[in-house]
């Protein structure tokens, strides 16, 4: 019996091939149900993103099932294994284990840490759980993979910073301002990004948007949008003095705004600081501005900067928890250990014997006058009785164990006898 | 006893600190709970030992070595009030270390008192040595307060922002901390100089006895009347206000511990 993870994922798969080989949400039941044909694998899950097909499953026996699912994706998706076969990896034992682990707290993701993939997964689980593909195992490594993804989001700050432009410039706005509620933004131009930028400040609750703009009519539609006010782009000077945010991102060949202006502008304030957002090509303003006393400028690369950064935080975030999911690993491979019908039959001897001994103890001890040879019958007697107790179970367990379902046998019986996996 | 707290103290202060900067390096909730704990179990140890002085001997701190202590104390007192408001235990990285290094210096400095002044068992004396101390502890805040503000803008501004940029706090509530401790600090020394000046004239006839401490007290004072001034009225804010917060800071150091090597006068220490 083993544990096996196949599949493909953007570290090994171009887009291309992952689009063929996806499997839509209302067709996973159906793809579970064709993997049921196959006798080796005892209990299976299917897990398809955008990023990653893997298939999860309890096994038999390895080799056989691999041939058995590369055909079965192939037909399923109309292709000639050939053509996604060096694509694959095949994961078995506790390689397997810690790939799902990963996978549910996100360290084998695109990006590392988002939060998208623990949802997948456990929707794609509750599938499986619903048409009956699990079991004992898989039910038992899912629930512990749920655990530790939460421990890592938890226990780690590897979701905590911003890995895209606009949320990086959200991060860099509180880093600035503490709280961004009732702070005042000004867009200058009125495309596309702008509009996307003041819908995270807004969300961040920022108190008022102000949009400058040549084109008047335009700016009025943007500042509807936000509730908020269109000025002139002549007029925009003016508001500057009480802005803490400016977004610009006019489609001006040349700078808009020179460093003496910004000067200017900071000294009106009373040195409060600004946070300027340029992120027009070609740039608005003139980038020495930064170089002004708590004037805080980044354009598009500073922001790129600051996610690049970022992601760097997030890898050494994710270095603390790969410790973490070395103990889980650990952890659940022990369990499975204990499902093997050796140890458990030899766990099940020694307790039973223990109580014998104890038992035989206590009597004795009340029973002082009797001669070595009767303490020796008596002894005798509680083994036999004993050995023959366990006879039946013990030989059914084995012969149970050599089929399929056998480690739920042993499941049972360890719950039963409250043997504990030790 | 009072020695043994003491030391235990410092020791808590210290592991408090290891706690305090290793969680500046990485991220750890649970190790910067844990420096929380530690400096607030050595504060209370602190104030046992503080208070056995106070109860075996009644008088205010009689050398420098007891006057570290007051004021380390004093800090950690002040730091702690700051945690609560401001929700932000990294400020602790900065203050823990310093709370450590003076009570450290205090335990390394000899602990005979050489000559206590005459009155310095009245409550004039109390009234100018607290007020002062709070004031200067007011002002260590302030320094570290400033100390942090130019480090996270200087992540700021060089857009390679590493990890001190994701553990300090905003420059918003780091400015806003230093404004609060000048703001408290200020009045306080003003208050503690006025009674050390009615304490001299009471008891050598004249407000000013002219020894290096009070000289460098009153400079101190000036620069931060400056600054306070400057930051009200003229809009002074951001670096170059932290700047003068640290300059102001050392000023007090000076006067805590240099200037009476200079000229030698009525303060013992």
């Amino acid at each position: 019996m083993d544990i096996i993870v196949l599949g493909l994922s953007h570290k090994t798969a171009p887009l291309e091939l992952r689009e063929k080989l996806h499997i839509p949400e209302s067709d996973l039941p159906d793809a579970l149900e064709g993997l049921g044909a196959c006798g080796q694998i005892l209990e299976r899950m299917m897990l398809s993103t955008c990023n990653r097909v893997e298939t999860y499953a309890v096994v038999d026996e390895v080799e056989g099932t691999r041939r058995f699912l590369v055909e079965y994706l192939a037909e399923r998706n109309k292709l000639s294994p050939e053509d996604f076969e060096s694509s694959l990896y095949l994961l078995t034992a506790d390689h397997a284990v810690r790939h799902i682990f990963r996978v549910a707290s996100s360290l084998d993701a695109m990006v590392v840490g988002e939060s998208q993939i623990l949802g997948q997964v456990k929707a794609a689980y509750g599938t499986a759980l619903e048409r009956d593909a699990t079991g004992l195992i898989l039910n038992n490594l899912m629930e512990r993979a749920f655990r530790v993804a939460k421990r890592v989001r938890t226990e780690t700050e590897i979701a905590t910073s911003a890995v895209s432009v606009s949320s990086a410039a959200i991060e860099l706005a509180k880093k600035i301002f503490g709280d961004l509620k009732g702070r005042a933004v000004m867009l200058i131009g009125a495309g596309k990004m702008s509009e996307l930028s003041a819908k995270h400040l807004l969300a961040e609750g920022v108190g008022s948007v102000i949009v400058a703009n040549r084109n008047i009519t335009r700016a009025v539609e943007l500042a509807e949008r936000f509730s908020g006010r269109a000025v002139h782009y002549d007029a925009a000077r003016a508001e500057m003095v009480r802005t803490d945010i400016i977004i610009s991102s006019t489609g001006a060949p040349h700078q808009i705004l020179s460093k003496t202006d910004l000067q200017e502008i900071i000294l009106q304030r009373r040195n409060r600081p600004i946070f300027v957002i340029d992120i027009a090509v070609p740039r608005d303003i003139d980038p020495a501005a930064n170089e002004i006393d708590n004037v805080y400028l980044y354009d598009l690369d500073d922001l790129q900067g600051v996610v690049q950064a970022n992601l760097r935080e997030r890898q050494r975030e994710a270095d603390r928890a790969e410790v973490l999911i070395d103990r889980e690993v650990a952890q659940f491979t022990h369990w499975l250990e204990s499902l093997k019908v050796i140890p458990t039959i030899i766990a099940m001897r020694r307790k039973v014997e223990s109580i014998r001994e104890e038992e035989l103890e206590r009597v004795l001890a009340k029973l002082q006058d009797l001669s070595p040879e009767e303490r020796q019958a008596i002894s005798l007697l509680t083994s036999s009785i004993v050995n023959k107790i366990l006879h039946d179970p013990m030989t059914e367990l084995k012969r149970q164990s050599a089929l399929r379902d056998g480690h739920l046998y042993v499941s049972v019986l360890r719950r039963l006898f409250a043997i504990r996996d030790d | 006893m009072q020695l043994t707290l003491s030391y235990l103290a410092l020791l808590l202060y210290l592991a408090a600190s290891l706690g305090y900067l290793g969680s500046l390096r990485v991220s750890h909730g649970k190790l910067l709970r844990a420096a929380g704990v530690l400096a607030r179990t050595g504060f209370a140890l602190h104030t046992g030992a503080l208070a056995i002085r106070l109860y075996q001997e009644g008088h205010p701190p009689g050398n420098l070595a007891e006057w570290l202590s007051y004021y380390a104390w004093a800090i950690v007192a002040v730091y702690i009030l700051t945690e609560v408001r401001y929700e932000s235990k990294v400020i602790g990285s900065f203050v823990i270390p310093l709370a450590v290094l003076l009570l450290g210096t205090s335990a390394a400095l000899p602990k005979a008192i050489e000559s206590l002044s005459p009155p310095l068992k009245n409550i004039g004396v109390w009234t100018h040595v607290i007020l002062t101390l709070l004031g200067n502890a007011a002002f260590a805040l302030a320094c570290c307060g400033a100390l942090m503000y130019l480090l996270q803008e200087r992540q700021l501004k060089s857009k390679h922002p590493g990890v001190l940029y994701h553990r300090l706090p905003s420059l918003n509530l780091l400015d806003d901390l230093c404004h609060l401790a000048l703001s408290l600090g200020f009045p306080l020394l003003t208050l503690g100089l006025l009674s050390g000046a009615l304490l001299a004239y009471s008891t050598w006839g004249s407000f000013l006895t002219w020894d290096g401490k009070q000289i460098w007290s009153i400079v101190t004072w000036i620069f931060y009347a400056a600054l306070l001034h400057g930051r009200l009225a003229g809009g002074w804010r951001g670096r170059k206000a932290a700047i003068l917060s640290i300059i102001g800071f050392c000023g007090v150091v000076f006067a805590s511990l240099g200037a009476n090597l200079l000229i030698r006068g009525t303060h013992a220490f």
